[in-house]
């Protein structure tokens, strides 16, 4: 039942379709997890993302269309035949038994001699460094360490698959960072498939090789964060993964080229690039406008627009301006280094945008 | 949960064998019992005969009123002594509400029928109390005459019902509803009528309700203090003394059960949607103000004469079991410890056959109100909530009328090895035991599991234990302070039941504490011992409930993050 741990398995979903009685929760899902790979599911509450980990996982209603975890179809499994180690959100360490204890309880499942399990479960409490404080009851336990019981006593049974649901979202700030480095160590070094759920586009896109953003049930796109980040193919991702802007308008082909018209009269050239005519949504990120004070500062970007700072905010590494440009706000970060002189509310400010890094967004 | 049916097989068939269990021993019996009310006895065809031979009869319409017009009086009665108590500890910083909550608790481990005849001996026409009121003021009063014993002995026993929900509903009252309403022009009397009296009331009915059906239903305080004008005793009388084919014990089990299911509507009906458990955070209760000196020292007068009159069973009793003979005197002509080397040298069969019935019964329960929790609320099994609801079912049903129906569903059938019929064998005692203390067992192993997160079995399942093992490894153990607990309640209420055990004791050798206490009541002579193993019932119960107490409390520490 055990895997080897060299054998990294892909995982594949065929139309998965799943409803809590009446109301629809997943629809028509497909996807394809390399093998080895740390793979997030990423969205808001009520998005999908946990009902489908949970699927995966054998936990929740019968679902319509498969999965499968290598060769092995397993949508009629039962969670205990499915060997998917799974960690919870509230990481469900039994009270009433030790650390040790705990850990132990997958192997004791599987039948494994009791000296082996002794040995195994020194290993890898040693491997999340809490070997000192397994006698300990779980309620003695931070939370960081409470978790780390949680991976432990996953990996040690060496499932095929690595299930973690949101793990993250009960640890301080500052823990999480840290958290999440780890665990994306142990999933490097045990080159086990890895599905990470989180709500939180920074954990996604700093540990995982391809994300899954989902909303209402539907896979919105997946991608690696960069290509989800740069390259989002609806309004939803696009806000999902960052701070953006985003304009309704028209692509009209003018003889120079084409152009992007806004209903309040902005507008601005796309280049020569074939572009799909018609209404749509340009979108660009906040960090690709200068901003300059004054009018008319030509930095040789060929988008040109001028506007009045209504907003600003202090990010620490940044400062965020609003810009009212038209009938729009735009938001312009700008970077910030120590001296540098920031522009008040009310001033007069030029923004500068190169055209190929606006991207257009058809609904 | 899934549904595939491969999964299903062993929850199936754990719930049709608890299934077959309620419906051999709850509702064959009770439906026989009603069938049978509506049976000519001659004919056996169906007949409102019995019902109007009942109600024609002077004897039984006496009766009838008789026990709506106890049950009536002694809610009000247990009002009268909850009211003052739940407002001082609520609406006031009294210092004295400790003494209350234990006051709360002290009637409920000791059965009315065990206080009954030293309460007649205190209070009483020729009592203790009524020869110091003849002497001092020349005049007495019936606290015990007729059907104000019952109705004060009774009040005594069931008011914390009373008080425990009253509180309970007071103190969920936000104080901020009260300010709110004080901010728009409310207060005083206004304020009690328009906000306190509404919001507390549903708390209120559910408790009356409670109490209401108990002393209906209860047929040992009456027999005892030799009333027998009432419903309850009517029918014990009819069926030891002209057996278990006279229809009118089955007309009086009818009317028991109808009016059970009333009361229990009434209080469904009353918490129904209501539940007015404040929504805010802090801030819980009424505003307390301080008292003034006078209004404190009213306030004890009040707690201590109440107090002193709830004790009065137990104090009676302790008297009793150390006197020698007590009759028109304020106290025994003497002391000794006669009674209680008596009963240690004779009385040993009753009290093993107590823990051995009680024992049993409460083990029953909480295996079955182990499975049931699960089965409902961990499985998606069809028509599963049927089981709860049949379980539940078993508080509507009257000792006695559980009694009469297994005399008559079982005295002819014919247990295999033993060869005695079922209903004089000693188990159908134990059964119905159980079966009446089944709800509560239920109840506790349900709130036990609901404390534990589903989390905890899908981590159990994920890691390769099959659901039954999840059951065994994880869920029972974490459960086991609920279960515990759940046991002891079981265990102590049923070592002191009586009304299904006088219905159902044939020998004397199967005769448990409660029947033995009411045999020896009913001479003179027998009431000194009979108080002395009433102190042992008190005692049982009372030390099976703080110890039920402590073991949750500590089970609580224990598993706490």
């Amino acid at each position: 039942m055990e895997n080897n741990m060299n054998d990294a398995v892909n995982i594949t979903i065929n139309n998965l379709s799943l409803a809590f009685g009446k109301t629809e929760v997943l629809k028509g899902v497909n996807l394809e997890i390399e093998p080895g790979e740390l793979f997030s599911f990423l969205g808001p509450s009520g998005s999908g993302k946990s009902t489908l980990l949970r699927a995966i996982a054998g936990f929740g209603p019968r679902p319509q269309g498969s999965i499968f975890i290598g060769k092995e179809e397993v949508t009629q499994q039962p969670p205990w035949k499915r060997n998917v180690g799974m960690v919870f959100q509230s990481y469900a360490l039994w009270p009433h038994m030790t650390v040790r204890k705990n850990v132990a309880f997958g192997l004791e499942e599987h039948r494994v001699s009791p000296g082996k399990i002794h040995e195994r479960v020194d290993e890898v409490l040693e491997m999340v460094d809490l070997l000192s404080l397994a006698d300990r009851r779980p309620s003695q336990l931070s939370g960081g360490q409470q978790q780390r019981v949680a991976l432990a006593r996953t990996i040690v049974v060496k499932p095929r698959v690595l299930l973690l649901d949101e793990p993250l979202s009960n640890l301080d700030a500052n823990l999480r960072v840290q958290m999440r480095r780890d665990i994306l160590e142990l999933q490097r070094k045990l080159q086990i498939t890895t599905i990470f759920v989180t709500h939180d586009q920074e954990e996604a896109n700093t540990i995982s090789d391809r994300i899954a953003v989902l909303n209402h049930g539907i896979i919105q796109q997946v991608g690696s964060p960069l290509k989800l980040y740069d390259e989002p193919s609806n309004r939803f991702v696009a806000n999902f993964l960052g701070s953006v802007n985003l304009i309704d308008g028209t692509v009209q082909h003018e003889d120079n080229g084409y152009l992007f018209k806004v209903p309040d009269g902005t507008s601005f050239p796309l280049g020569n690039n074939e572009i799909k005519q018609g209404d749509c949504t340009a979108m660009f990120r906040p960090q690709n406008l200068q901003i300059t004070r004054g009018k008319d500062e030509s930095t040789g970007a060929n988008i040109q627009l001028s506007g009045r700072v209504e907003h600003r905010e202090f990010l620490g590494s940044r400062i965020r301006y609003s810009v009212i440009v038209g009938e729009q706000i735009l938001l312009v970060d700008d970077t910030h280094e120590a001296n540098c002189t920031t522009i008040e509310v009310g001033k007069t400010v030029s923004l500068q945008l190169e055209s190929d890094l606006v991207r257009i967004l058809h609904n | 949960m899934r549904s595939l049916s491969r999964l299903q097989i062993g929850p199936a068939s754990v719930a049709l064998l608890l299934g077959a269990f309620l419906f051999v021993f709850l509702i064959i019996p009770v439906a026989k019992v009603i069938f049978v009310a509506f049976q000519d006895p001659n004919t056996g065809a169906l007949t409102l005969i019995n019902f109007s031979d009942f109600f024609r009869t002077s004897l039984f319409q006496e009766s009838f009123v008789n026990s709506l017009y106890v049950a009536a009086m002694s809610v009000v009665f247990a009002s009268v002594i909850a009211l003052p108590l739940a407002y001082f500890t609520t609406r006031f910083n009294f210092s004295g509400t400790l003494l209350i909550q234990t006051l709360g608790v002290t009637p409920l481990i000791m059965p009315p029928f065990v206080g009954a005849v030293a309460m007649l001996l205190l209070f009483g026409e020729n009592g203790s109390i009524n020869l110091l009121f003849d002497e001092w003021f020349g005049f007495t009063i019936p606290f015990m005459e007729g059907l104000n014993g019952v109705i004060m002995v009774e009040s005594i026993h069931y008011f914390p019902f009373i008080l425990i929900n009253l509180s309970a509903a007071l103190n969920n009252i936000d104080r901020s509803m009260e300010e709110s309403a004080q901010n728009l022009g409310a207060n005083g009397i206004r304020l009690f009528r328009r906000i306190v009296f509404p919001l507390a009331m549903p708390g209120y009915v559910a408790g009356a309700s409670l109490v209401f059906l108990k002393v209906f239903d209860d047929l040992g305080t009456p027999l005892l203090l030799n009333v027998n004008k009432m419903l309850a005793p009517q029918a014990y009388l009819r069926i030891t003394s002209i057996g278990i084919s006279d229809p009118m014990g089955y007309v009086i089990s009818v009317i028991l059960v109808v009016f059970s299911l009333l009361s229990l509507w009434t209080s469904f009906l009353a918490l129904r949607g209501k539940d007015y458990a404040t929504l805010q955070k802090g801030g819980g209760g009424l505003m307390k103000r301080d008292l003034k000196p006078l209004e404190k020292a009213g306030c004890y007068a009040v707690v201590i004469l109440i107090l002193l009159m709830v004790l009065s069973p137990h104090f009676g009793l302790a008297i009793l079991s150390f006197g020698t003979v007590w009759s028109y005197s304020v106290l025994p002509d003497a002391y000794t410890f006669q009674h209680y080397l008596q009963m240690f040298s004779t009385s040993t069969q009753l009290i093993s056959n107590t823990l051995i019935y009680a024992g049993l019964a409460a083990l029953i329960d909480v295996v079955l109100g182990t499975a049931i929790a699960y089965l409902v609320w961990r499985t998606n099994l069809f028509g599963r909530k049927w089981l709860d609801f049949v379980a539940m079912g078993a508080v509507a049903v009257p000792g006695v009328v559980l009694g009469i129906g297994y005399l008559r569903t079982f005295h002819e059938f014919n247990v295999p090895i033993i060869d005695k019929p079922l209903a004089t064998w000693w188990v159908i005692i134990v059964v119905a035991l159980a079966i009446r203390r089944l709800p509560y067992a239920l109840r506790a192993c349900v709130a036990a599991m609901q404390q534990i997160s589903i989390a905890l079995e899908e981590a159990a399942e994920n890691l390769g234990a099959n659901k039954r093992r999840t059951v065994f490894r994880i869920v029972v153990p974490l459960m086991s302070g609920g279960i515990v607990a759940g046991f002891i309640t079981s265990f102590a209420t049923a070592s002191v039941e009586l009304s299904a055990t006088l219905m159902l004791v044939s020998t004397e050798s199967d005769a448990p504490l409660a029947y033995g206490i009411y045999e020896f009541m009913q001479s003179a002579s027998g009431r000194g011992p009979g108080a002395a193993l009433g102190i042992v019932a008190v005692v049982i119960v009372g030390a099976a409930t703080y110890a039920s107490h402590r073991f949750i409390k500590s089970k609580n520490v224990e598993f706490t993050t």
